[in-house]
């Protein structure tokens, strides 16, 4: 079997104010999986799927693609590994729609030629071509998600993390935003609290609480065993 | 006080854009090495200033006002950054607002941006850590609001402005009370700001010290009064001369820029004006950046 | 938003649109640099210096009276320094005053107009201002439309629940209160998008792609208004 994708052992992290975050994770995720990442608020889950792009450098183990998270290889991470924050507003930072889209694969020391081929390949896989010379401030809350999206594909990651990407979406982009994921190809990595969202795109659920996953099994037995839906 | 182009004559305008590019220079290398990698905070912020600039405090009299913000931001992130978010905001406002003129850039990025944002900080600089705080952040915004009008009315009076008494008084009388009411709304934020989160507001090492602060407030006061009088009187001797027709000069409230300061008068007279103007500026430049390195030390984050 | 509407227009795809921020830039500072020059016995002749941004502003189909309007904002400045000036006997160097003014404040409003914010914050960059300064600029431009929609919001929300009703000292109180959360969030904010830009790979300098490169037609831009400005200047001079 190939490597896993994401490899966690005993990973534990302390915010500077000493609120304990992340207290033992043990976690493995496979190269195609799709996995739901649930827990309440302030569970860690957040806090976890951010040290996968190196926000946060954990103690313990933590694999991400084979290479190590620690300070010295984040840009070898960064590459490998994309997240779509919550707030779209805050990771689109930049001035249009292709400079926030290629303003990753330019900072991973691509030239110009490619960075632009990727971004606009990116921009046609979440059907936001015609939008290339919109600004953000312009778009619709599913339209930023989508941008957001291809902001990450356009580097090409082996891992796709998305944190909680139903927030402001209507019922058809959900289901829009549900096709594009299963039809995407990389492992993901998606915080949700939205059942039927995971039901649709994932195969598998872990459950946080405390700062640790204390469940690692299908959406319908979390569901079951945490009473996890409305 | 946005000046627009139009209300500074060639020599001002060109003399202050001159001293304001390295000054920003020096802020921005300052800005660096203390905020490295902190530009989207100081982005974020600048825009935090214009949306704040939205909310009205009423005053009574069915007016309102506003935050400037400059005293505010030196209190919270640092002379340095502040300087650097004024100048990006004074930027903007000239290009996408009409807000302040493009060549007339220099003279408000000098008296808003710069100047006005180290006489915000200074009074907060020395009192952070003594009782008088709260004096500090009022003085501070008091102070960055009425030396940056006095220094817009100094450059308009060294444009050809003339200033007659009862047009300075009222002038000066509508500076000190929006002064007063940026330290009112600077002190009331500042204070909502730190109860929300001590961590937000930006508190300088050492003990402070209450005497040098007063005497560093009280000198940036009486400089701004002075050059406030002065601009009454530009060019003393010119002035003396005046007076001896009194009748027009109670006609002439003020005239434009351009009475002084024309290109006809392109021979020696005004390239020996404008020399002496850029000599005093550099004079200033000079006490700028001896300013900037003595308060604008790194900050412990 | 009144000031989204300069944006929109920025984004067109004119010929003056596609031209190189530099030149523009280059040709604004000029233009304006010879209507502060212009002598004052050129009087009300100096509106004619109005004919460059007008014909930049046709060139570029922009709406014609949304531009002449907005760019009037200036006035509410001007006109009452001008009624000075007119009230102390000296009507033509009124009229000169709102007219230098105005034509200013127009060509500015036209550059902006056509050159997109992000465009203008390369060129200032290529210009050399400092990259901390250009990056609080592009960052400051990205953030405001999203940050005035949070104040009026919060304006509104203070309105509704009986703002208007409060004693004035306690209005006052309320208001800071408003601009303190505003600054909190703003704050909250700016950690996000470091952390984003953090995940994404920034170190330090903004990259961009496919940035418009000087080409010929560019020469012949600031060729053309240099020729121009300068002969209307020799004209009133």
């Amino acid at each position: 079997m190939a490597e896993p994708i994401i490899v966690a052992r005993g990973v534990r992290f302390t915010y500077p104010d000493g609120t304990g975050a992340l207290t033992g994770v043990d976690f493995t995720l496979h190269a195609g999986e799709a996995v739901a990442v649930i827990g309440g608020n302030g569970s860690g889950k957040t806090t976890f799927v951010e040290t996968l792009v190196g926000i946060h450098i954990p103690e313990g183990e933590l694999m991400v693609a084979g290479i190590p998270v620690r300070p010295e290889r984040l840009a070898e991470v960064r590459r490998r590994a994309g997240l779509v924050m919550q707030d779209a507003d805050s990771q689109l930072f930049m001035g249009t729609v292709l400079d926030d889209v290629t303003f990753g694969p330019l900072a991973a020391g691509l030239s110009e030629k490619e960075a632009l081929a990727r971004a606009r390949h990116a921009l046609e896989q979440v059907g936001m071509a015609a939008a290339e010379a919109k600004a953000p401030f312009h778009l619709s809350a599913g339209e930023k998600r989508r941008v957001a999206i291809a902001g990450v594909l356009a580097t090409e990651p082996d891992l796709l993390v998305l944190d909680e990407p139903t927030t402001y979406l209507d019922p058809p982009g959900q289901r829009e935003l549900a096709a594009l994921l299963t039809a995407l190809p990389q492992a993901k990595l998606i915080v949700t609290h939205d059942m039927r969202f995971a039901r649709a795109v994932c195969t598998r659920g872990v459950f946080f609480s405390g700062g640790r996953i204390v469940g690692d099994t299908t959406i319908e037995e979390i569901v079951r065993r945490f009473g996890w839906e409305m | 006080m946005h000046i627009p182009d139009g209300f500074l004559s060639p020599p001002v305008w060109a003399a202050l854009d001159v001293v304001s590019v390295p000054a920003v220079g020096f802020m921005a290398r300052r800005a660096q090495r203390t905020a490295a990698d902190r530009a989207p905070l100081l982005g974020v912020m600048g825009a935090f200033v214009f949306a704040a600039q939205m909310i009205n405090f009423p005053v009574g009299l069915g007016t309102s006002g506003h935050l400037v913000g400059g005293a505010l931001l030196a209190c919270t992130l640092g002379p340095a950054a502040a300087s650097m978010v004024m100048t990006a905001i004074l930027v903007v406002q000239a290009l996408v607002f009409q807000d302040g003129g493009v060549l007339a850039l220099g003279a408000n990025v000098l008296n808003m941006a710069l100047i006005g944002v180290m006489a915000g900080y200074l009074p907060y600089r020395y009192w952070a850590n003594t009782p008088l705080r709260r004096a500090g952040v009022f003085l501070g915004g008091f102070l960055s609001v009425l030396v940056g009008a006095s220094l817009a009315m100094a450059q308009l009076a060294a444009s050809g402005v003339s200033f007659t008494g009862p047009v300075l008084a009222v002038s000066a009388g509508l500076f000190v009370v929006t002064a007063v009411l940026e330290g009112l709304i600077t002190l009331a934020v500042f204070e909502a700001v730190e109860r929300l989160n001590p961590g937000w507001v930006n508190t300088p090492a050492g003990a402070g010290s209450r005497a040098t602060g007063l005497l560093a407030a009280a000198a940036v006061l009486l400089a701004a009064v002075g050059v406030l009088v002065a601009s009454g009187s530009p060019d003393g001797l010119e002035n003396l001369a005046e007076q001896s027709g009194i009748a027009s000069r109670a006609v002439t409230l003020f005239t434009t820029p351009l009475t002084d300061y024309e290109w006809k008068a392109a021979g020696g007279e005004w390239l020996s004006k404008a020399g002496a103007g850029l000599a005093g500026l550099a004079v200033i430049y000079v006490l700028c950046s001896m300013m900037g390195r003595l308060i604008g030390r790194p900050r412990n984050s | 938003m009144q000031y989204a509407v300069v944006d929109e227009w920025s984004r067109g795809g004119s010929w003056l649109h596609r031209r190189d921020a530099r030149a523009k830039l280059g040709v604004l500072v000029l233009f304006l640099l010879a209507v502060s020059v212009s002598p004052a016995q050129a009087g009300w002749r100096v509106g004619a210096f109005g004919v460059f941004p007008l014909t930049a502003l046709l060139a570029a189909r922009l709406p014609v009276a949304g531009v002449l309007w907005r760019a009037a904002a200036i006035l509410a400045f001007t006109v009452p320094f001008a009624v000075g000036v007119w009230i102390a006997g000296e009507p033509d160097r009124a009229l000169l005053l709102l007219l230098k003014s105005y034509v200013s404040a127009l060509a500015c409003l036209v550059t902006v107009g056509v050159t997109p914010w992000t465009r203008l914050v390369q060129a200032f960059r290529k210009l050399g201002m400092p990259p901390i300064l250009t990056q609080v600029m592009e960052l400051l431009y990205r953030y405001l439309f999203l940050l005035a929609g949070q104040a009026a919001g919060a304006r509104t929300a203070a309105l509704c629940r009986g703002f208007a009703g409060v004693p004035r000292f306690q209005q006052f109180r309320v208001a800071a209160g408003v601009v303190a959360v505003l600054f909190g969030r703003s704050l909250e904010r700016a950690g996000r998008v470091e952390r984003g830009m953090a995940a994404r790979g920034f170190r330090g300098e903004f990259l961009y792609a496919g940035a418009v490169l000087w080409v010929w037609q560019d020469t012949v831009l600031v060729c053309f208004s240099m020729t121009g400005v300068i002969a209307a200047w020799w004209v009133l001079r």
